[in-house]
Order: structure tokens, then sequence, then C-alpha cells
């Protein structure tokens, strides 16, 4: 089962490894009790949500799992970019009701309504 | 030019002083030994050609002359030594007077008188010298140095085996120790010597005695400087003067120390108490391993032969290596035959633990092969069993396989493959059976796409399924023909995304499937397409399983050309739902705003009336009449890269050309081009 749980005090390491701000919100995705990755829920616009997840972890459908939590954790609906190259992320988007709304030349823009 | 040539006399040079009276007809001593000049051109021609005669002087060399600079007395030589006193009293009077030198001062003819010792010694070896195109063939070079004694030793000749701790005895020899260089090459006659090298040291064998069957070679400068003690240890050789002292390459050994090694092995695992079958199979290695020429590769050795010597009793090892030394010098000269090719010993070196190889691996082995090597494999009933291949092949069926394994495409696409009949290679070679993106068939639409989003049913046909679009731009891309995208989709023995659409490939034409599918209609969700260009699709969002086998078909069905296009479009049509379709003139807003306004992040598009273009510092909402005049204001800010990139999407993509035309015709005035004058694709 995944889960997230949320990281309060966010070490020096994690805040330049992710290039946080303070308003940003940082959680470690567990599958049972082993840590598969990191998630983030950006403040700023347009790139709410950004997944990690280590290689070994990856093509097993958690990522589409940790984006479902996300969602659920935000209230209302959001907009993030997908770089082009991502094609996973773009799945996961996609499966959760991401609608296209724009291309830059480098990402995608979608915007995940909220039910 | 040679040495008596600069005493050759013009005659007319020379000038007779008629009346010199006091001319004595005995010579006398000649002392002014500098002025070389003063008789050094009337010495005439006729003499020279006596002297050259009478004592067989074939070589002389010009560079001797230096030497007379230094040495008159060499000249004097060549006037009195080299000039016996019965020549010099065979002359008349009058030829005395003609061709003699004569010393002005004294008013007499220049006496001959004797070069001391060691000129004479050094002078006597010129008889020695021969030319280097004399040097035998058959003879060995190597360096000596001819200042010192040559020193012998009695050497004990003992190598390592291959097995540890398990020397070879060669036996004892008496050496003559060799510099590693010197100022002289002594050449000698194989059959006399030979070369040696033990501990990075070389040596003659046995005592090399300095006599008429061998050649000194040295240079010039050299010889001229030769001290006496070596003029006399030299003096019965022959004499090479050479412009370059130097052996080229490698000093011939003459024992084949690999060689001797591996027939070591070989005798030990012959005569050893090894299993028959063992014996038969590390031997067939060990030969095969000589005769290709992998002597440096101990860790070979070792993992291969070495490692199954282990069981043998180490005093079972020595009594074997001592009865191989009592044949030493057979064994030294015995060569290693290449063994006949043992398909079975093949398989087991190159596809070790074949029954747990998958078949992925066995057929990158078989890839790695040489043709003909591919050929014997594949008519081996063990190989053909891992592959499924039940039957056995004919020569034609075999060269189409060894041409499906170099495509590299996987094994459930080859089972598929194979299952029908058709020209693979004819297939996979054209273009027009490679799979599309959207990139490849608008790249601004992939780019900068905007999309009217639509969720409408519609049928439309297979031939205008071009791709799709995903992560298929794996590592090792092989290419972009459509069968290379079935392992994304279709694997035996692969995760439920790979194995839930296998039943798709147990059908024979694209007839069967389209007739299976239309009654499974019911049950499946429909294809979900996106239009990219007019009538040109992508599949996105769902069907991709479905869409690669019946665009294969399609393909297929072309190539056989046993419909017409029209009568296979008609025939693949299928119901899809459209997703959503290129809305051309936000898209092309899009990208002429992007590219001219870098300052613009993205723009984001709502609906009509909520566009929203994020700047750096602010977003800002505006309409679709508003996008479209920013797009025009676009144009001017368009650097010449861009331009060239516009104008070159203006020529080849329709719906582009047809948005400029009607929206911002202006913009042609900065092409090279007209509207008239492009190629519409």
């Amino acid at each position: 089962m995944i889960n997230l749980i949320e990281i309060n005090e966010i070490g020096d390491d994690l805040i330049q490894e992710f290039k946080l701000s303070k308003e940003d919100q940082l959680y470690e995705c567990y599958l049972d009790n082993i840590k598969i990755g990191y998630a983030i829920i950006r403040s700023e616009r347009n790139n709410k949500i950004f997944i990690i997840i280590a290689e070994k972890y990856q093509n097993k459908g958690y990522g589409s799992a940790i984006f479902k939590l996300l969602v659920s954790k935000i209230n209302d609906s959001f907009t993030c970019s997908v770089p082009f190259e991502n094609f996973k992320m773009q799945r996961i988007v996609q499966k959760n009701n991401g609608v296209e709304i724009g291309r830059n030349g480098k990402e995608i823009l979608y915007i995940i309504n909220h039910n | 030019m040679g040495l008596f040539d600069i005493f050759r006399k013009k005659k007319d040079d020379y000038k007779v002083e008629q009346n010199h009276t006091h001319i004595e007809e005995i010579p006398t001593s000649f002392e002014n030994a500098n002025n070389v000049n003063s008789y050094s051109d009337i010495i005439p021609n006729e003499i020279i050609e006596k002297i050259m005669k009478i004592n067989n002087i074939k070589y002389i060399n010009d560079l001797l002359i230096r030497r007379m600079e230094k040495h008159p007395k060499l000249v004097d030589l060549l006037l009195s030594c080299s000039i016996p006193k019965d020549i010099v009293s065979s002359l008349s009077y009058t030829e005395k007077l003609d061709y003699l030198p004569f010393d002005e001062e004294e008013l007499k003819f220049i006496e001959f008188f004797d070069l001391d010792e060691e000129t004479q010694k050094l002078v006597s070896l010129l008889k020695n010298i021969i030319s280097e195109n004399d040097i035998d063939d058959s003879y060995q070079k190597c360096y000596v140095d001819l200042n010192k004694n040559f020193e012998t030793i009695d050497f004990h000749n003992e190598i390592d085996s291959f097995i540890p701790d398990i020397k070879i005895n060669l036996g004892n020899e008496i050496l003559t120790k060799l510099p590693i260089s010197s100022s002289f090459i002594l050449c000698f006659p194989s059959s006399e010597h030979k070369i040696v090298t033990h501990d990075f040291e070389n040596f003659i064998t046995g005592n090399i005695e300095l006599n008429e069957k061998v050649v000194i070679q040295m240079l010039y400068s050299t010889f001229c400087f030769l001290d006496e003690s070596v003029i006399d240890k030299i003096s019965n050789c022959k004499i090479v003067i050479s412009e370059d002292i130097k052996i080229d390459g490698q000093i011939k050994n003459d024992i084949d120390y690999n060689l001797v090694k591996y027939n070591h092995l070989i005798y030990i695992i012959e005569n050893s108490s090894l299993d028959s079958e063992l014996k038969e199979k590390l031997l067939y290695k060990i030969k095969n391993m000589y005769t290709d020429n992998k002597h440096y590769l101990d860790v070979e050795i070792n993992d291969k032969i070495i490692s199954f010597l282990k069981d043998l009793d180490i005093e079972e090892i020595k009594k074997l290596t001592d009865e191989f030394e009592q044949n030493i010098e057979k064994y030294i000269q015995k060569n290693i035959e290449r063994p006949a090719f043992n398909i079975n010993f093949f398989i087991d070196e190159n596809f070790p633990n074949l029954d747990n190889m998958s078949i992925d691996d066995v057929i990158s082995q078989i890839n790695w092969l040489p043709e003909n090597l591919k050929l014997t494999i594949l008519q081996n009933p063990r190989i053909l069993n891992k592959l499924n291949i039940s039957d056995k092949l004919n020569e034609e069926q075999l060269k189409e396989l060894i041409y499906i394994f170099s495509t590299r495409l996987s094994p459930t696409t080859i089972d598929f493959i194979k299952s029908l009949n058709f020209d693979i290679e004819a297939f996979m070679s054209d273009p027009s059976n490679d799979y599309k993106t959207s990139f490849n068939i608008n790249p601004i639409v992939d780019r900068y796409g905007v999309f009217d989003y639509l969720n409408e049913s519609a049928i439309v046909s297979v031939a205008d399924l071009l791709g799709h679009d995903g992560p298929w731009n794996w590592e090792g891309y092989k290419g972009k023909n459509i069968l290379y995208t079935f392992e994304n989709f279709f694997k035996k023995n692969g995760d439920g995304y790979h194995t839930r659409a296998l039943g798709l490939l147990e059908y024979k034409s694209g007839e069967e499937l389209l007739e299976e599918l239309k009654m499974r209609n019911q049950d499946t969700i429909d294809m979900k397409i996106r239009e990219i260009e007019d009538g040109k699709y992508i599949v996105f969002g769902n069907g991709l399983h479905r869409f690669t086998v019946l665009r294969f078909h399609y393909l297929l069905d072309c190539m056989k050309k046993e419909k017409s296009k029209d009568e296979l479009r008609e025939l693949y049509k299928i119901p899809v739902t459209i997703d959503s379709k290129t809305n051309y003139m936000k898209t092309y807003c899009n990208y002429l705003i992007k590219i001219a306004n870098p300052e613009i992040s993205s723009i984001s598009f709502y609906n009509e009336n909520e566009i929203i273009v994020h700047y750096n510092s602010e977003d800002k909402i505006i309409n679709e009449e508003t996008l479209l005049n920013l797009a025009i204001e676009s144009i001017d800010m368009l650097n010449g890269y861009y331009l060239l990139e516009v104008q070159d999407f203006y020529k080849k993509i329709a719906s582009f050309h047809d948005f400029i035309d009607k929206y911002i015709p202006q913009l042609l005035d900065k092409f090279e081009i007209k509207s008239e004058e492009s190629i519409k694709l």
C-alpha cells in the first residue's frame, strides 16, 4: 500500500536538492514500510506536483497512486507542466483526468480539476 | 666519387718542366706530408687503373678521403704501398716525368715509404669490406661490444608452465651474453649459432668465434677510429660500412616458449587420469585457444583449463612433466594443429548453460557469430529446440532466420512474424512501414499544439492512423518500423500490460482480426485518437495494442497488393473516439508568439475567452482576437533563425501554409519565396 508522510522539518540537503521554498510541501513516499521516493506540492503556479520515484520501483503504477494521493491533498483545481520527454508523468496525469491546456515548446501544461 | 678520383689528372692541366736536369731515378723520402694538394692532381688515370687491377681493391669509398686529410701517410700509401715498386720501376723516364709526383723543392721524384703498423692494419681491413647486400639471408644479427671480451655463462633454461608451481626444464646451455646496444653489429650464420632471450637479456648460443664466416657492421666514423685491439679481433671478419646501425624488429628467438607450454599442458591432459570426455573437451579448448592466438590470455587458461586440473594429484603432474622433459627437443618444435570443428563443444563454449539462457540472449549470441557459423548453429537440434523451432530448415529458411535475428526484434515478435508468410526483409526495409509520431506529422502541433476536445464517435480507417506518441524512444534505438513497437505491448512471460492482448497475435490476417474485433466491439472501449492534421491521426490514450497489430496487417496488405489501396482503406475502417483535434489558429498563434517573445513562458488555453499569457513577471488574460493580433505583431520580432524555420514550415505543412495565407499574408514579404511558389505536402 502506498502512503505519504509529510516532512515537517525539511533539511538543507533536501531544500537544495529539490529547490524548495518555504511554502512548498515535501512528502516521503512509502510502499508498505519501504521508502520508494518523494513527492512535492509546490506553492508556485504551473508546477504544483512533483514526483520522484527510485528507478527500481518505476513502471509499477506507484507514480499514479502517489499522484492521486497528492491530488486529494489539494482542495482545488490546479495546473502542472510536464516536460515532453517525461511520458510516464504525462500518462499519469492523463489517467487522472488531466486536461491539456497548452504546450510551450518544452512542456505540456495540464489542468487537473478537483472533483 | 671514388677515392682515386681526386687524384685523377686532367692531362691538359699537367705541365711538364722540360728543363729539369737534376732528376734522379731512385725515389727519395718525401717529407712535406701536409701539402696534399701539391701532388693531388698528378696521378694519371692509367696509373690508377693499373693499381686497381693489380690489387683488386673493389671497394674504397669516398669517406676514406677524410681519413687522408688527417693522415697524409694514407695518401702516400696510395702513392707508395699501393703502387708497387715494380710498377715504378717499369715506368720509363718520360713516364716518370709525366706521371709521378715530384717534389719541386728537392727536385726529386717522391719516394714511397711504409705505413705505420696501425694504419697498415686498418687499411688491410679495407680488403675485407663487402656490401650490405652481400650479407646472406640466413644470417642473424645482434649487437656486440668488441671493446670488451665476450662473456659466456652456463645457463639452466627453465620456464614456468601454465600449471601453478610446475616448471619445465629445457636443459643447460653455454651462452654468450650480448649487449642491448652497441656501435657494432655482428652477423653470423644461423646454422652455427642461435639468438635466445632469457629474463629480458639476449644471448648467442655457444662461444662465438670471430672468423671469416662472420660479418661486422659499423658506421664509417667507427671504422676510421678503430682501436688496434679491435682491428686485431676482427681482422679475419668481413666488414660492412653502413650509414645506419640498427637492428629492426625483435631479435628472433629460436624457442617458442608458448608452444612449449601449450604442448606441456596438452601432454599432461592427454596422459592424465582425467575422465575421457573431459579430456576431449579440454584438449579441444586448448588447441582452439592456441590456434586462435590467445597466448596472452592467462585468465582464460586459468578459468577454462587449469581449474579442471585441480583434482589431479601433484605427483602425477610432476611425473608426467619429467616424461615430457625427456623428449623436450621434440616438443620444442611440435606444432599444434587446429582441431576439427565440434558443434557440441562450440555450443557449450559460446552458449554456456543453454537451458537457462533466455531466447533473447541466445539470439543475441547468434548475431555475434560469423555467417558460416550462424548457418551451422541454426541446424543444431539443441539450438532449434531452444528457439522453439521444430522443423529442420532448408538453406533459404536458415538465411531468412538469420536475417530476422539480425533485426533484433523481440522473441515474441519473431514468433508472430514467422507464423505469417511474407517477405520480412522487404517489409522492414520499406520506410512507409514506419510508425509516426505527432512530431513526424506536424512538428509545430507536437510542440505548440492547442486542441479542441471533441470526444466524438467516428469511423476512421487504419490507413489514416499513422502512429502514436509515447515512451518509445528507448535506449538502443533499433528502428522505426512498426514491428519494433510490438515489444512495447506484447511479451510472452511479461507483465500484465504485455500479456493481456497476446491473443491479438493469433490472427493470421487483418480481415480475421477485424472480424474478431467487431464481435468484441460491445465489450471493448473504442480506440481513442487525436487528429493532428486533417485526416491524419495518432492513437491517443487508449487502444495501442489493437492499433499496433491492425496497422501492421494493413501495411502488410498494402505490400502484398492483393487488394487496391481504396479497398484496403474501406476494409480497415474501425469505430473510434476522436478525443481531440488541432485548433490550427490557436496552435500557430501560440507558436509564433512563443518563438518571438522570450519573456512569455507559456500560454494557457482554457476557453476562447480565457487565454492566459504567462509573462515572467505577470499573467494576462486575453481573447482569441487579441491572441491573433499578438501573433501578427510577433512576426516583426522574428530573428533570422526562426524566420528560416517559419519559412520551412510554410513550405512543408499544409495547414500552416493555409493559416499564414489567411491570417498573416504580410509574413510572405519576409520570405525569400512567394506563396504560389511554395510546395505543399
